[in-house]
This record gives C-alpha cells, structure tokens and sequence, in this order.
C-alpha cells in the first residue's frame, strides 16, 4: 500500500509584478505511434467554501504529456466517466477504451491557496501506482499542475520530468526588446526587463533565481546579472568591446564569457566570488558562444580559426582546443545536452537546423524543420529542445519523437530562447 | 592574415585588386572623381557620392573584408574626420543569417576592420568608437538576399 505522500512543492516564485502580458500561444503538431495512452481524468472541487482554482489541472498536465511525445492523452470527451476520487476505481471501463494508465485527482483548500490531490493507476492489473498530492499556490495553480505532470511521467518512464521548470526568451518588435520568462509551456509570461535596446543571450543561473542577459542600455553591449525575485541586478561585465554570451557553470561559481578587451573575441571565465578573469582562447579569430559540459570540465564554443564557424571545445582549465564538428562550412551555437553525451547546435550545411552531434559517434542528426533557426537549449531532463525558428517563434521538439511545439507572441518575434534548469526541489 | 586584411585583395578577381589600387592609392579628397574613374569595378560618381552621403559601406556575407569599390567611400569620411578631429562611432552590423552571438563578433570585426581602415588613413585612435550591433538593428527587415545584402554594414556614425 502507497503511504501517501505530499510532495513538497517548492517553487521558486518569480515575485515579478503581475503585469498583464500576453501569453504565448502554443500549437502542438506531429505525434507518436508508439506513444502509451493515459487519461487525465478531470481534477474534481471538493474544497469546503472559497472558490475552486481557475486552472483546467487535467488539461495542463495532458498538453504536456502529450508534448514529450511519450504519451498520448485521451481528450476529455472520449474518457469514460471517472469514478470518484475517494472510491475505489473501476477500472475496466478504461481498460475497454484502450486507456492503459488513468490519472484521477481533486482539489482542497490549503492555506495560500489549494492543495492538488491525485493518483495513477494502471488500468490493466488496476494497480495505484502514484498517490500523492501537491501544493498549489493560487498564484501559481498551473505550476501545480505541471509539478504533477513531472511526478506522473517520472512513474512511467523512468525519466525525470521537466514540466515544471521555465523559458526565458526574447521578444522583439521594432526596435523595442522585452526579456520574458513563461512557464514550460508559454504561460505566464512575466517582463523581467524592457528596452529600446538591443538584449540578447540570456542565460540561468543553475540555482534557477538568476538571469545573465547582455543589454545594449548604455548603447554598448554589456552583461548584467539579474535576481527574478527582487529583481535586484548588477552589471557583471562592461569592458571595451564586446561583452557578450554569458554561459554559467554547472555549479554556479563562474561564468564563461565572450569578451574583446584584448583584440578578437576570446573565451573568459570569470568567477563569480572574486570577478577575476581567466582566459580561455587565444586565437586572433572570432571565438564565441560558449556551453559547460555538465560536469563542468569543458567548454565548447564557436570559432572561424579554421576559417569558418566551427565548434571547438576547450578543457575549462585552459589547453589547447580541439574542433568537435567537420560536417559543412557552419556549425555554431551549441548546447551541452544535460547527460554531456550529446551537443545541439545550428548546423548550416543542413539549412540553418538543429543538429545534434554525439560526441562519440560524431554523428549529426537534425531535430528541426524549417529554416534561419537559432539558439538550441535543452529542457534539465534533456527529453525536449527549445529553439528559435524563422517567422519569429519558438520551437520545442522532443528529442526522440516527431512532437513539435510552436510558442508565438500574439505580436513581435520571439527569439532566444534559454531553457531553466529544474525548479522544483526533490523530496529528500 | 585572412579574414583581417583591409581589402579584399584578389579574393574575387584580379581586377578588384587593380581598382582596390588605383582606389586607395589615389586622391584622398573623396569627391568621388577616382571611383568614377574605376570603371565597371567601382561606383559611378553618382553612386559614390550617395554611399559617401550615407555613411555606410557593405560587405560579403560571413566576411570582413571592405570591398574595393567601397575604399574611396572609406577615403572620403578619413579625410573629413583627420581634419576635422570630430568623433566617430563605427557601428557593425550583419544578416540575419547565422547566429546571434556569432554575428554580434562578426558586427565588431566589420567595425574593426573599417576602424584600421579610417587609421591608416590618418584619423586618430582617440576619434574611434566601435560598437557592433551583430543582426540586431537591420536596414532591411525582408528575408531575402536584397535585405540580407543591404543589413551587411558598417555604418560611421559622426
């Protein structure tokens, strides 16, 4: 018998002023043959007085099952009727539909807001497989929800959920520049900051509660570091010349850099207790668009040393480089896939896609559609990859399924856009 | 030294070479009598005049170099700028083509590239600014090559 469990929902809230900002839309295309059917039976009321949250709890957690291409959610309508949260669950209806799994859950008030109760089951041996509940805060009811979608889709596949983490992104219109976060799924997206200038490259802290971003505020390229609770900021690097691509390390303590104080574009590292500066390449070439391998032990970046834009990777102590990709005239942009076996990044001789080099096969496969797409960044569980594509949107694909996900600002281009780490504290 | 080298010497054709030449070696009042003089490899006097007017000067993609037919442009603002000792901001820019951090490197080696130019043509260090904008601030904002040619620029700002 599962001990039911509260899983400690510790968001990290981005105590942003609840300005009303227009969300993403999201439109899903592509699927899955092989994908496991699960219902997501509707969340039920059963709070006593106050009023039940406004998010559809089943809806949110359905979109992003369905969205990982691992599973493909049952539409409310062709669920048979859910039994009771309390009851016990008559199962064989679902079995009979074709539904293997069935989530069912219910909603109470909490102090603060509400507490999200819920249970997997497999239909076919009808056993609980998940009983646990959540915390909701009523200003971030739809983070619950996503919480929950980590919780279920860790059960089945053995993989560690990414719902509940956010996007940070670049929207441009004219000449104006607003640096957003939204959840995983585009919603609640919050300003963090609004120029007439130019801000690009933002990059999260690994803690989850800071952005580096580079802004043109001061007409020149320089990089700040900003905390999304208070909003508190400090600019990190304002050298001569080019200040640009902030890439923090995998434990926090530096952050990797491009900077032409001395000449061309070199790779730094600055740590992030003293400011010191450490140089990382030499070239009298362009070298840029520096990722941490997840152990924290390399770097790869991008640089035309060769004569056009490759990408190298350099150990993070310093050393020679060594060039990682040979395939076509312009590899660049590239992004240390989170189990440091792989490296997404924008491969030109395919078109502008995104690519995915193993790093031990030195294979290449592309992941996207389309063309002109920019800036790869993985989901923390590596399952999905947010890009930006042509037309001004973005684009998340799950990895190893033909499941696309298309973000787009209800007006201005969408573009940069940086995956956050996990947010949500494990339990001990 | 590859991509860093002032002009774009032979690269293309020998005759680009031969009016990167006569261009740069010759009258450095920029009044746009020399490019006209280049033939069917520089701009007419018209042309000059109005690429001198704006300001700009272009470039190939994913390169640096200046081209030849834009040298006498290049000229024309040295000679004002040694003169007159104003400040100027060189501003890089590139296409939409490749990838924001990379283009914000290529913007600035553009920048730098016309920076060394205006030097050894007589304006001072101290008069330079460079600032590179990568794809950030297009001229054009269509998606083809017309656009894409047209936002590959270094812009002198003064």
């Amino acid at each position: 018998m599962m001990r039911k469990a509260l899983a400690g929902l510790i968001v990290l809230l981005l105590g942003i002023p609840a300005v009303s900002h227009a969300e993403l839309t999201i439109e899903i295309t592509g699927g899955n043959a092989d994908a496991v059917s699960i219902a997501i039976a509707p969340f039920t009321w059963a709070g006593s007085g106050g009023t039940p949250p406004t998010a559809d709890f089943a809806q949110i957690i359905s979109s992003d099952l369905k969205r990982s291409g691992r599973f493909s959610p049952s539409p409310s309508i062709q669920q048979p009727k859910a039994p009771d949260y309390s009851e016990p669950a008559n199962l064989q209806d679902f079995r009979s539909a074709g539904i293997q799994y069935l989530v069912v859950g219910r909603l109470i008030n909490r102090s603060g807001g509400y507490q999200a109760e819920f249970k997997l089951y497999n239909t076919g041996d009808s056993q609980l497989l998940l009983n646990e509940a959540v915390t909701a805060p009523t200003r971030d009811q739809r983070f619950a929800a996503h919480h929950i979608a980590d919780l279920v889709y860790e059960k089945l596949t053995g993989e560690r959920g990414a719902f509940a983490t956010r996007i940070a992104y670049v929207v441009a219109s004219g000449n104006s520049r607003a640096l957003k976060v939204a959840d995983s799924d585009g919603h609640n997206a919050k300003t963090i900051l609004a120029s007439n200038e130019p801000i690009l490259s933002p990059a999260w802290s690994p803690d989850g509660k800071r952005l580096a971003y580079v802004s043109f505020e001061t007409r020149r390229p320089a990089i700040y570091v900003q905390e999304l609770a208070s909003g508190n900021r400090s600019k990190l690097a304002d050298f001569p010349g080019l200040n640009g691509a902030p890439a923090w390390s995998p434990d926090g303590s530096r952050l990797a850099l491009t900077l032409s104080k001395d000449g061309s574009p070199d790779i730094y590292v600055m740590d992030m207790g003293s400011r010191q500066l450490r140089r990382l390449t030499f070239s009298d070439s362009i070298d840029t668009e520096p990722t941490w391998s997840p152990d924290g032990q390399w770097i790869a970046f991008t640089s035309d040393r060769g004569g056009k834009p490759q990408v190298y990777r350099v150990s993070a102590s310093g050393g020679s480089p060594q060039r990682l990709t040979f395939e076509g005239s312009y590899n660049a942009d590239a992004s240390w896939s989170p189990d440091g076996k792989s490296i997404a990044l924008i491969s030109r001789s395919r078109g502008d896609q995104v690519a995915i080099l193993d790093l031990e096969s030195r294979g290449m496969q592309t992941i996207s559609t389309g063309s002109l797409n920019e800036s790869p960044s993985y989901a923390p569980n590596g399952s999905m990859v947010v890009y930006a594509a042509a037309g001004g949107v973005l684009s998340v694909v799950a990895v190893d399924y033909d499941v696309q996900q298309r973000l787009a600002a209800q007006s201005g281009e969408v573009r940069d856009p940086a995956w956050s780490p996990f947010l949500v504290k494990r339990k001990p | 030294m590859k991509r860093r080298s002032f002009i774009a010497l032979a690269l293309t054709s020998p005759l680009v070479a031969l009016t990167g030449c006569s261009s740069s070696g010759g009258s450095r009042d920029g009044d746009g009598a020399d490019g006209a003089g280049a033939g069917a490899y520089g701009y007419d006097a018209a042309t000059l005049q109005e690429r001198i007017d704006s300001k700009t000067v272009y470039f190939e993609f994913d390169s640096s170099n200046i081209r030849s037919e834009d040298l006498p442009v290049l000229d024309a603002h040295a000679s004002r700028l040694a003169s007159s000792g104003d400040r100027v901001r060189i501003e890089g820019h590139c296409d939409e083509r490749g990838t924001r951090e990379y283009n914000l490197a290529l913007g600035e080696s553009r920048a730098n590239t016309v920076r060394r130019y205006l030097m050894s043509r007589g304006v001072s260090s101290s008069q330079i600014e460079v600032v590179s904008y990568g794809e950030e601030r297009p001229a054009d904002a269509g998606h083809n090559e017309t656009a894409w040619a047209r936002n590959r620029r270094a812009y002198l700002d003064y």
